[in-house]
């Protein structure tokens, strides 16, 4: 294996993405005020146990490049909100990862699980479909085996799948797992 | 208009009631010189052609352009004008009136004509800086240019009165900045009056155990400035003093001050019976939770005046402390005293406050354990409980892992100061430096978000506190929590330099708080009408030209009060106060430009409008007569002439028929430039 399999990093302003800092901007956190003081880190109950930093997600924030949206690790937060309590500079920092989620799955950087859970949405207007265990029970309580949901409506769940949110297929260079 | 031009009729005619009322004037010859300012304005502003159009003005005899108006050359260019044109007025169109009305005026008053017939014309600020638009800021720049003509032509001549000061300061606040004030005015002749709230003079530099970047004792290094101070003729000092209320103007504040009683006479041989025999014990606001005194006490040994205090509020009349006085000094009969001075200027030097960190919750502040840096150096001094030794305070073991935390209230939105203390690096570098020295076994962790050491020796201190095995870890602790298991204190950081988030267990956590605007202050401020910024701290009149001066004349800022100072810092901005509020009391008179609010009496009826409305209360009226204004104190505001419902008071040079010819130009000439275009 070559020892030098990570080229060194060129700074290319054409390839800035604005939107991300705009993105970010309207959610009130300007990454350029950012002073990485690492408050946001050490407030983080995931990042002491995942590869979840919370003050690199909002480095790379600030060189507005794609790579922050592919990053598996703004997936980690679970949005408790500590950072954005603690911020010196009081900048709105959770808000800012869930508007980096939505700018992210727009263009198809999802896990595969959140995924998943888009398509089940999709296909039964469930997060968590009915299986067969809960059919049962329910048949067993005197219960319709289906409840009065969108599952007794088949035609309304083609009129949800219309105005769910539509996942765009993942980008054809991307791989999540080898960024892992 | 017509009004106040006869109202000028009617003075001529009338025994002169004022010196300086417009006189039949000779016909008004302006000169107009148009100023480049490099590129400032030339860079907008067309400025040959300004120059150009003032040539056609009704009253100009003579208008040029040049690149640097405010250079020896720009000057003597002005002079020559006026001699070999005859100018009477001169239009200066370049900068502020604040920055170069008086580099002109000087130039035509040498030439022996009177420095008010020279107007500026502001084309930069109000004019080039703001618009990158040429044709409209040219078209602008005429326009003001006509408006300066027409008020330049109707200018009067005003006086300049010289007004004798009273030669005395006022100091208020008796920390280093005070001391170092009140010992340099004192050394040029003049009296002063130090004012300081608490039981003793010294301020903070007295808690300190060490100073950077030398180590050395800050009470050897300021003890010979207490003494001098205490000691030298002229210098009054006033101690649990504050000042109640100020009266009047530059030259001639009345202060009034009010000493609260200390219950000791100044007899006090400070031979400490009385404490020793004194029942109640309490804590020591000195040592900040790290001493205790009696009820009647003297804060630290050193404490000048060298006279115990008896507390009030702590002591239980049991009078011990009488009988066992050799002297006699203890009486419980004294009283509030209030006092008024005359003086003619006044240096604010109130210091600061130590931020208090209780509001920061995630860090537990007030647990014994989590201290403040002044909290450290109580901690380092000898004379309190710990005899400066480093423990714990909440068992009194040695610790073995000590976290110093940066940043605790500087630097921080959520609590509302944005600003950089700038202080406390240096400071903490110090004791946790000091820290290693005592404890060579046990860890020092630095936890800082930058670093900020600019200076000679400062980078180099820094440097050494490296050299002593310190370990500085880059980021900002989330959260310092007290073990609820064990007794240890864990803090939350993460290096930021290896992506690694941490927890150390420390047994004493220092907060490097930052520096705030004292509590209380607001009171002052108010009395002396000072401003304020919004960090509480008192603003300076300029950044960079005026730091020592406020923003009210006479009353100048020393040290911490203007914004955060380490001591190097402080002594010199107060030396620099002492300077420039000894400077018109070594004078020894103010010069007063008189061009100030005159009633014209057989106007006026007498309706005292302008009396309730001054805000200096310039204006006096006695019986029977008509209101007379105090030249003196006239601050010029003009709120008195909207007060007048008969346009009986009028402000030199800002009279209705002045400003009337000023507003009329201005809309004529737009009126003739707008027409020219179609």
């Amino acid at each position: 294996m070559s020892v030098f399999k990570n080229p060194p990093c060129v700074l290319d302003s054409g390839k800035r993405d604005p939107t991300i800092e705009e993105t970010l901007k309207a959610a009130g956190f300007d990454p350029n005020l950012c002073i990485q003081c690492g408050t946001c880190t050490a407030s983080c109950p995931s990042g002491r146990w995942t590869a979840m930093r919370t003050r690199e997600v909002m480095r790379k924030a600030a060189f507005s490049i794609e790579v922050v949206l592919s990053d598996p690790d703004i997936w980690l937060c679970t949005t408790c909100y500590q950072c954005y309590d603690r911020c010196p500079r009081d900048l709105q920092v959770t808000d800012a990862i869930i508007a980096l989620r939505n700018l992210a799955s727009a263009r198809g950087f999802i896990s595969d699980k959140h995924r998943k859970t888009v398509d089940l949405l999709h296909k039964t207007g469930h997060a968590v479909p009915i299986n067969d265990r809960i059919r049962k029970i329910r048949k067993e309580l005197g219960l319709p085996e289906l409840p009065p949901t969108v599952y007794c409506y088949p035609e309304e769940l083609e009129k949800l799948g219309k105005t769910l949110f539509q996942l765009p297929p993942r980008p054809e260079d991307h791989d999540e797992e080898e960024e892992r | 208009m017509s009004k106040s031009e006869k109202k000028g009729k009617q003075r001529k005619t009338r025994k002169a009631k004022n010196k300086d009322e417009p006189a039949e004037q000779e016909r008004p010859r302006v000169g107009v010189f148009v100023c480049h300012c490099g590129e400032n304005i030339a860079g907008v502003v067309d400025v040959k052609d300004v120059a150009e159009f003032a040539s056609h003005l009704p009253n100009v005899e003579y208008s040029t352009d040049y690149l640097f108006m405010c250079s020896k050359q720009g000057i003597e260019l002005i002079q020559k004008a006026v001699k070999e044109h005859g100018l009477n007025r001169t239009v200066v169109a370049s900068c502020s009136y604040e920055q170069h009305w008086p580099t002109f005026a000087k130039a035509i008053s040498d030439l022996g004509l009177n420095p008010h017939m020279h107007t500026q014309v502001n084309i930069r600020e109000w004019c080039s800086w703001v618009t990158d638009d040429k044709k409209a800021a040219t078209e602008k720049a005429k326009r003001m240019v006509a408006a300066g003509v027409a008020r330049a032509s109707k200018k009067e001549p005003v006086a300049t009165r010289k007004i004798p000061i009273t030669k005395r300061t006022m100091v208020v606040g008796g920390g280093v900045a005070g001391l170092r004030a009140a010992m340099d005015l004192a050394e040029l002749g003049i009296p002063v009056v130090l004012v300081e709230k608490e039981t003793s003079i010294g301020g903070h530099m007295t808690m300190l155990n060490k100073t950077f970047p030398t180590n050395e004792c800050p009470m050897c290094t300021v003890s010979p400035l207490l003494n001098g101070v205490m000691s030298h003729p002229d210098i009054e000092v006033l101690t649990l003093s504050e000042v109640t209320n100020v009266e009047g103007t530059m030259g001639h504040f009345v202060v009034e001050v009010t000493t609260k009683p200390r219950y000791v006479h100044d007899n006090c041989t400070s031979c400490g019976r009385c404490a020793d025999v004194c029942p109640v014990e309490v804590e020591n606001e000195w040592d900040h939770g790290f001493g205790m005194r009696k009820a009647i006490y003297k804060p630290f040994p050193q404490a000048l005046p060298s006279v115990f205090t008896l507390d009030t509020k702590h002591c239980i009349d049991c009078g011990s402390c009488v009988i066992v006085c050799p002297v006699d000094a203890v009486d419980f009969s004294m009283t509030k005293e209030e006092r008024t001075f005359e003086v003619g200027t006044i240096v604010v030097a109130t210091g600061y406050e130590e931020y208090d960190p209780t509001e920061i919750t995630a860090y537990h502040y007030g647990h014994p354990d989590i201290i403040t840096q002044l909290q450290m150096e109580r901690m380092l001094a000898p004379t309190t409980l710990t005899k400066g030794k480093i423990v714990r305070p909440s068992n009194g073991e040695v610790p073995k892992t000590v976290v110093v935390v940066q940043c605790v209230g500087s630097r921080n939105d959520q609590v509302g100061n944005e600003y950089c203390t700038g202080v406390c690096c240096m400071f903490g570098i110090k004791n946790a430096g000091i820290i290693k020295d005592h404890l060579p076994d046990t860890e020092v962790y630095f936890c800082y978000i930058d670093i900020r050491t600019p200076g000679l020796y400062y980078e180099e201190y820094y440097k050494r506190a490296q050299k002593k095995g310190i370990r500085f870890i880059r980021g900002r602790p989330s959260t310092i929590t007290p073990d609820p298991t064990g007794d240890k204190i864990r803090v939350e950081v993460e290096d930021t330099l290896t992506h690694m988030p941490m927890c150390i267990e420390a047994d004493l956590v220092v907060l490097s708080a930052g520096m705030v605007a004292p509590r209380g202050f607001g009171k002052l401020s108010a009395k002396l009408e000072l401003l304020r910024a919004k960090e509480g701290f008192a603003k300076e009149y300029h950044v960079k030209m005026g730091p020592v001066r406020s923003s009210r004349d006479g009353v100048y800022l020393a040290g911490a009060i203007q914004g955060p100072k380490d001591i190097t810092q402080t002594v010199a901005h107060a030396g620099g106060a002492a300077s420039a509020a000894a400077q018109p009391l070594v004078q020894g008179f103010l010069e007063k430009r008189m061009d100030t609010a005159v009633i014209d009496e057989e106007l006026c009826i007498s309706c005292l409008g302008c009396v309730t409305t001054c805000p200096v209360g310039a204006i006096s009226v006695a019986e029977g007569e008509k209101p007379k204004v105090n030249d003196v104190a006239c601050k010029s505001c003009g709120a008195c002439v909207p007060a007048c419902p008969v346009g009986a008071i009028q402000i030199r040079n800002f009279r209705d028929s002045q400003l009337n010819a000023e507003v009329s130009a201005l809309l004529s000439v737009a009126a003739e430039l707008e027409g020219g275009d179609e």
